[in-house]
């Protein structure tokens, strides 16, 4: 009887220990569900502002573009030699100050612009949504990245 | 030609270059600068500036459709990203000092080889590797979302599907590979997307659907490394870069949206005639110095 009691109590506190492992197994499956289905929101939320990141540069360029079409008489631009395009419009500067005073071409580099510091926002995001995971090795691979992005876009130095 | 017949032509140009870019998988960039200069007359930094432009445009709008798949290695990308920026930063940094006749003749061997692999195609690497101590160090390994038997067209997404778990291999060549596809980009304005398949698929031995939207998702980043520097140089022109840029962008997407409907291979074989011919064409042109 009492070893049989005993039997009894045995099996249950294995069930027990396993209806508990299969819990926390479970709990396990979830956690990293959960983490899957962040990072993949996440991603899409990348995959979000990078889109409206080219339609906001293509609607510039388009506005840009009209325009200066509209006001383009007499001779062509011409593409043969390579002059260089002017610095007012190959610089940071030189581009806002244009755009802001109303010249179509300044406005078209504009768009260029938003379209260029697009991915360049993509890693800053991504960054974000390492350090949010405590994924200190990738914050750190992507802080890299982002030097090497703004290095080159800032950095008057290199030409 | 006036301002405005130049614009639309190049647009239209550039429209099929874009339409075949998506529709093939080899991108609007690779056919981009041998129709501006060998078609239009234009100077070959010129065009290396508005194609590049277009490569950032067709990555990023790209991407969205590709993210929410769920087949990108967030990982993968970003750590290739610190050799593709760094090549991409030496290539555009190398185009100051090297003559265009020989940034022609490179450009031709680069058309040359994605010919080539347009008519391979990629071998899908072999499955079930073994853990490599330098991808598990880094966390490159993961997951995908299975082909599902009977292929249900009508997909929420990835999140619901059976994944298959997959190891990186090879990291060190990977990333070698990436340093040359980063460099080959800065130096030539376009995605090289030949070799990143190269790199991926081949050495690191990633699941095919992971290379191609993980390789996508990185050329936006390794194409804006590079325009800085070119923007600053005055290589990128606004009334060059209107018509490519739009251009591109609407044949892009009007070739992901025929796409379900094309025959891809055959399109692959076209192209890849097409690429292999502008080539042969960039190649005698950077020989005769006339680029």
């Amino acid at each position: 009887m009492t070893a049989k009691y005993g039997l009894d109590l045995g099996l249950e506190g294995q069930e027990k220990r396993n209806v508990c492992l299969a819990g926390e197994i479970k709990d396990l499956a979830q956690d990293e569900r959960l983490m899957k289905a962040t990072d993949q929101q996440f991603e899409i939320f990348l995959g979000k502002l990078l889109r409206t990141g080219v339609v906001i540069a293509a609607l510039i360029v388009l506005a840009g573009g009209v325009w200066f079409l509209s006001e383009a008489h007499g001779a062509r631009r011409e593409y043969k030699t390579f002059r260089g395009v002017p610095a007012e419009l190959s610089n940071l500067h030189g581009i806002f100050h244009g755009a802001v005073g109303g010249q179509a071409l300044a406005v078209i580099q504009l768009g260029i612009l938003v379209l260029i510091a697009t991915p360049v926002a993509r890693v800053l995001f991504s960054m974000l949504g390492f350090g949010l995971e405590r994924d200190w090795m990738y914050v750190g691979v992507t802080a890299i990245v982002l030097v090497l992005l703004l290095y080159s876009l800032f950095n008057h130095s290199t030409r | 030609m006036n301002t405005v017949e130049f614009t639309l032509v190049v647009a239209i140009g550039s429209f099929f270059a874009g339409m075949l870019g998506s529709l093939t998988g080899l991108g609007g960039g690779v056919v981009i600068v041998p129709l501006l200069t060998l078609v239009f007359g234009v100077d070959i930094r010129y065009a290396i500036g508005a194609s590049l432009v277009s490569v950032i445009a067709t990555s990023s709008g790209a991407a969205a459709a590709y993210l929410r798949e769920g087949y990108s290695n967030m990982r993968v990308g970003m750590f290739l990203e610190v050799a593709t920026t760094v090549g991409a930063l030496s290539g555009a940094f190398i185009a100051g000092y090297v003559s265009t006749s020989a940034i022609a003749i490179i450009f031709g061997v680069v058309l040359l080889y994605s010919a080539y692999t347009s008519f391979g195609g990629p071998k899908e690497p072999e499955k079930g590797l073994a853990p490599d101590p330098v991808a598990t160090f880094l966390r490159l390994d993961g997951d995908f979302p299975a082909d599902r038997i009977g292929g249900d067209a009508a997909d929420t997404g990835g999140g619901s599907r059976a994944r298959e778990s997959y190891h990186v291999r090879n990291v060190p060549a990977g990333f070698g590979l990436m340093y040359l596809a980063g460099l080959l980009s800065g130096l030539l304005g376009i995605g090289s997307g030949a070799v990143k398949v190269l790199a991926m698929d081949q050495a690191m031995k990633i699941p095919f659907k992971v290379s191609t939207t993980t390789s996508n998702f990185m050329i936006g980043v390794t194409a804006a490394a590079s325009a800085g520097i070119y923007l600053r140089r005055g290589y990128i022109d606004p009334g060059l870069a209107l018509p490519v840029m739009l251009g591109v962008l609407a044949g892009a997407l009007t070739g992901a949206l025929i796409l379900p409907g094309a025959k891809v291979k055959t399109l692959r074989m076209v192209f890849g005639v097409v690429i292999a011919a502008l080539g042969v064409q960039m190649i005698l042109e950077g020989v005769r110095g006339k680029l």
